[in-house]
């Protein structure tokens, strides 16, 4: 029997309106951008996209990784005379030795080389760095274009204070058992959340140690860590008539405070994070 | 390679930058290893180090020395600075231990291993110290003492130079760079400081910096290229790196005295030269 057109008609409409009206169950949240690196899986480039500048800055790197043998970053050409740039360091893995990049997607990528570009900008603005990478009979394999926005400032925190004292790299003693944390970002630096670190005294059965970290308010009471000790037992065997076990020990100068500050990079389009260290002196 | 610290800041930069920059000392982390075969011991013997600043908590950072074992069971203990202003500590220890019971007669026999450790120090004021430790055997006797010498310069409360100039000009007006490629450098100390000597430095094919001495208000030539190469070979495979500067680093070190306390310290600053042009 000959199918009807017109049902045939009408049932192809239905089946092309369910698959346009197709929507996940879940709706799937983009992961946060925590890095501008990307990978050029085809040409074997895992390089910066976009990268910050502080100007008049003495220097500011941006490292490439290559993931052929034999290739190596050949030169850089700036789209400005306002922005000097040079390729600046080779690193060349021989034999077994590779460096390991983790991709975003939590992969990894062994790499055989690297190249390091050297950049100074002498005015704000965005500029873009033209990079050309070779391979070993010398032959171009690819271009790449990096992004550089040179600011007054390249570093994410503006100032950071605790019970009314400034904290700068000369200045991390602090003598206010507790007091209120302030944190002011520079402009294009959003504040996401603050967080306060501290080792606890005692055993961590692990491999690694991680303080244990508290969101904290911009702008509120903290209290600084007071222990310096603590060990972690990296290994342990027992059995009836043996048992080994294997560690480390720390039990540091003055006892430390750290303050983790996690912030997205609006120009950069990446959420990262920062750590200070506020150090406890008993007076 | 040493690092310094930069500071830029909006509007007022340039005045901030001279006050800034006479006032950094570079973060010095320089140290010598002994080695003692007889007592199983590999340590640092000397540290230089910068008065005043908290070296990071983890180790490795700077502003510690090293002390490997090779005795099992021996440990370093008793750690004793020569002097109040500088404080010294054991911060770390790597250990493993093992425990074996004798299936006869159930005696315990424990066995540790101490094989790497850390003295972290902080300078309250600049001067030379020595921090002394013991090592002791698993039984508890000594089975030595040995001492390092520490070092601790630059003062973070004021600088002891009242003016740099390179050229003509004060040394902070060729920051970041200069394309004057001699001149002549004048030091002019502060009252309270005398001039021991003033020391131009560059770094050699490998790295690492060497220094010459040179006359104040004398003519200076900055390093116009510094190409580095390197290489670490192992059984398997290795790395090689090559370092083509853009900045080529000439460092100036300064060591003065303290006309009343006759302490003398280093005071390390910078001058860069532009190299655009690639080597390879």
């Amino acid at each position: 029997m000959k199918p009807n057109k017109r049902v045939t008609a009408i049932l192809l409409v239905l089946i092309v309106f369910f698959n346009c009206l197709h929507v996940p169950l879940l709706e799937v949240q983009a992961a946060t951008k925590t890095t501008t690196y990307v990978m050029d899986s085809k040409k074997g480039v895992y390089y910066p996209a976009k990268v910050r500048a502080g100007i008049n800055e003495l220097s500011n790197s941006a490292t490439i990784y290559l993931v052929n043998e034999g290739d190596y970053v050949a030169a850089v050409k700036s789209s400005s005379s306002d922005l000097i740039a040079k390729v600046t360091g080779k690193t060349i893995y021989t034999g077994d030795h590779y460096t390991t990049v983790r991709l975003a997607e939590g992969k990894e990528q062994k790499c055989k080389a690297e190249g390091s570009i050297t950049y100074h900008a002498k005015k704000k603005g965005t500029y873009t760095l033209k990079v050309t990478i070779k391979n070993a009979k010398k032959k171009t394999t690819c271009t790449k274009k990096i992004k550089v926005y040179a600011e007054d400032y390249a570093t994410p925190v503006k100032t950071l204070k605790y019970a009314g004292k400034l904290y700068n790299t000369y200045s991390k003693l602090f003598t206010k058992k507790s007091g209120k944390l302030q944190v002011a970002m520079n402009k294009g630096f959003k504040l996401q959340k603050i967080e306060v670190g501290t080792y606890t005294e005692g055993v961590y059965k692990d491999t690694s140690v991680e303080p244990t970290f508290v969101k904290v308010k911009n702008n509120k009471n903290i209290t600084l860590a007071a222990s310096t000790k603590y060990t972690v037992d990296s290994y342990s065997y027992a059995s009836a008539y043996y048992s080994y076990q294997s560690g480390r020990s720390y039990d540091y100068l003055y006892p430390v405070t750290l303050v983790r500050i996690t912030y997205k990079d609006t120009k950069l389009g990446v959420t990262q994070s920062v750590v200070y260290e506020l150090y406890y002196k008993k007076k | 390679m040493r690092n310094y610290l930069k500071h830029v800041t909006k509007g007022m930069f340039v005045l901030v930058l001279a006050f800034f920059f006479m006032l950094q000392a570079v973060i010095q982390a320089e140290a010598k290893t002994a080695v003692d075969t007889v007592n199983g011991v590999t340590y640092s013997d000397s540290e230089s180090i910068s008065v005043g600043y908290l070296y990071s908590f983890f180790e490795g950072a700077g502003g510690d020395a090293l002390i490997q074992l090779s005795n099992r069971g021996d440990r370093v203990t008793n750690v004793k600075s020569s002097s109040t202003n500088l404080l010294a500590k054991k911060t770390y220890e790597s250990y493993d231990t093992s425990t074996s019971i004798d299936y006869d007669t159930k005696q315990k026999t424990v066995s540790s291993r101490y094989y790497t450790t850390y003295i972290s120090f902080f300078a309250k004021k600049a001067g030379t110290y020595t921090v002394t430790f013991d090592i002791v055997k698993q039984d508890g006797t000594v089975r030595c003492t040995k001492s390092i010498k520490v070092k601790a310069s630059g003062s973070t409360a004021s600088s002891p130079i009242k003016k740099i100039t390179y050229a003509g000009k004060d040394l902070y007006s060729y920051y970041p760079f200069t394309t004057k490629g001699s001149g002549k450098l004048k030091v002019t100390m502060k009252a309270a400081y005398k001039l021991v000597s003033i020391e131009v430095g560059s770094c050699n094919k490998k790295g690492e910096i060497t220094y010459k001495k040179v006359k104040n208000n004398k003519k200076i030539s900055l390093v116009k290229k510094a190409v580095y190469t390197n290489q670490y070979n192992y059984s398997a495979g290795g790395t090689k790196y090559m370092s083509d500067e853009l900045f080529p680093t000439t460092y100036i070190r300064i060591t003065y005295q303290n006309k009343k306390k006759k302490e003398t310290g280093t005071w390390v600053t910078a001058l860069h030269t532009i190299n655009k042009k690639q080597s390879w």
